[in-house]
């Protein structure tokens, strides 16, 4: 048999060699590897409390009362540790951060795509593509805003092989990295993306290239969020929004169904759609699909009852969340949309 | 003084197994991969138990030297195997 001091020794062993193990694990990936180090950083400070109330009070309390003060500070270790974690990490629940630098590549190579650089007043900068249709004179512009897992580049090379573009012909085409995103400097985050959509839509209100009075903005997914939001501050002419959400705690409990009750209070990106769609004064064009299985159909429905002038809604069978763009009758309702708005 | 300090690194390790849970839940999306903190502690505790019961490094059982020989073997052991999968994982 095992010695009590043996068992000790041997349960705080596999205990760390586990978390160590899962640690080597996570830090191996690129994108993981800031969470290694919040996860360190959470270990150290439980540690450091527990050990500080331990050293403290444990020699005044009674032996009977040790195991108490352990248990009490297990349960509340675990939930401040689980709580931090969760304000920490949401991040990875709503933004899939990417850079496709093959694309990007490509399209430098393409003379329809012109790279676009936005200067901020902080330093920073924003990029993404500009593709052109007519270069002489001001023509119709497409902002798209993409989903929570496309970049500028990836987006616009898929477009190009996929035929999507034959939809747009008739339009410029603006879309710029999230903060994060492709080559965009910053954090993703609601207001983060809100100033840059901003900044976005007044860029291309000077472009000589862009009728101003003519600006349609184009959302997917999380774009939904970017979208609304600038159609309820600026002038629009039209908003296209393809597997909307109402708000973001949707997007969270989509992922993990635990954010309800006291748990909302731990999220962050609130996206609150409804508000900003219920200030839109535009009529727009949601499509949505009961299969898809990242943003539930019952969203779209949410946001399309917060638009006051009445949106023209469509809905579909058996299309996943990320083959809106494959769909041909997806892209012959934008572009219906589209030619009823230039009238 | 170093019973307490042991106390509370078990406490923080512990605590470490939710966050850790939830981190790969997120990453992983499956039930298997946020539960692996419980059988990745399942197979090191087996490993331990073999080390304390069966592997006598040192005649007296509380020696120093063969805690520290078994924390490296630990130690060495979580960091080759996640190596390992991620090479399978990788190159596979």
């Amino acid at each position: 048999m095992l010695q009590k001091a043996q068992l000790k020794w041997m349960s705080l062993m596999s205990l760390a060699a586990t978390i160590i193990s899962l640690m080597v694990f996570l830090f191996m990936f690129d994108e993981y590897r800031e969470i290694v180090a919040k996860l360190c950083v959470i270990g150290i400070m439980v540690f450091g409390i527990n050990a500080l109330i331990f050293i403290v009070y444990g020699d005044k309390l009674k032996a009977a009362y040790h195991g108490v003060l352990a248990i009490v500070l297990m349960t509340v270790s675990c939930l401040t540790a689980m709580g931090i974690a969760i304000m920490l990490m949401q991040g990875l629940i709503i933004f899939h951060p990417r850079y496709d630098q093959s694309a990007y590549q490509a399209l430098k190579n393409n003379f329809e795509f012109s790279e676009v650089t936005i200067m901020r007043e902080d330093g920073s900068k924003l990029t993404g593509w500009l593709k052109y249709n007519t270069k002489d004179t001001p023509n119709s512009l497409i902002i798209y805003f993409g989903d929570s897992s496309e970049d500028a580049s990836g987006t616009c090379y898929d477009f190009m092989h996929s035929g999507v573009w034959r939809y747009f012909s008739d339009y410029n085409f603006l879309m710029i990295d999230y903060p994060g995103y492709g080559l965009s400097d910053g954090t993703p985050s609601d207001d983060s993306i809100y100033a840059m959509a901003e900044e976005v839509y007044d860029y291309a209100c000077n472009l000589d290239v862009v009728d101003d009075t003519s600006i349609t903005i184009m959302g997917y997914g999380l774009g939904s969020g970017a979208a609304t939001y600038i159609a309820s501050m600026r002038t629009v002419n039209g908003l296209v929004l393809i597997a909307p959400f109402d708000q973001g705690i949707s997007l969270y409990n989509q992922q993990l169904d635990m954010f309800k009750g006291l748990m909302q209070f731990f999220t962050l990106y609130k996206f609150n759609n409804t508000k900003y769609a219920s200030l839109c004064r535009i009529s727009p064009l949601i499509l949505a699909s009961f299969d898809d299985e990242e943003i539930d159909y019952q969203y779209a429905v949410n946001l399309n009852d917060a638009f006051p002038n009445a949106p023209a809604m469509y809905s579909f069978h058996e299309i996943k969340h990320n083959a809106y763009f494959q769909q041909v009758e997806i892209l012959e309702k934008i572009d219906h949309y589209l030619e009823e708005i230039e009238r | 003084m170093k019973h307490h300090l042991f106390i509370a690194g078990i406490i923080a390790m512990l605590s470490m197994i939710f966050p850790l849970c939830f981190v790969l839940y997120l990453v992983g999306g499956e039930m298997w991969l946020a539960l692996s903190p419980l059988w990745i502690m399942a197979i090191f505790i087996v490993i331990n138990l073999l080390l304390f019961k069966k592997v006598n490094f040192y005649d007296d059982k509380d020696d120093t030297k063969a805690l520290i020989i078994r924390a490296f073997i630990n130690l060495s052991l979580a960091i080759v195997i996640p190596m390992i999968i991620y090479a399978i994982v990788v190159f596979s």
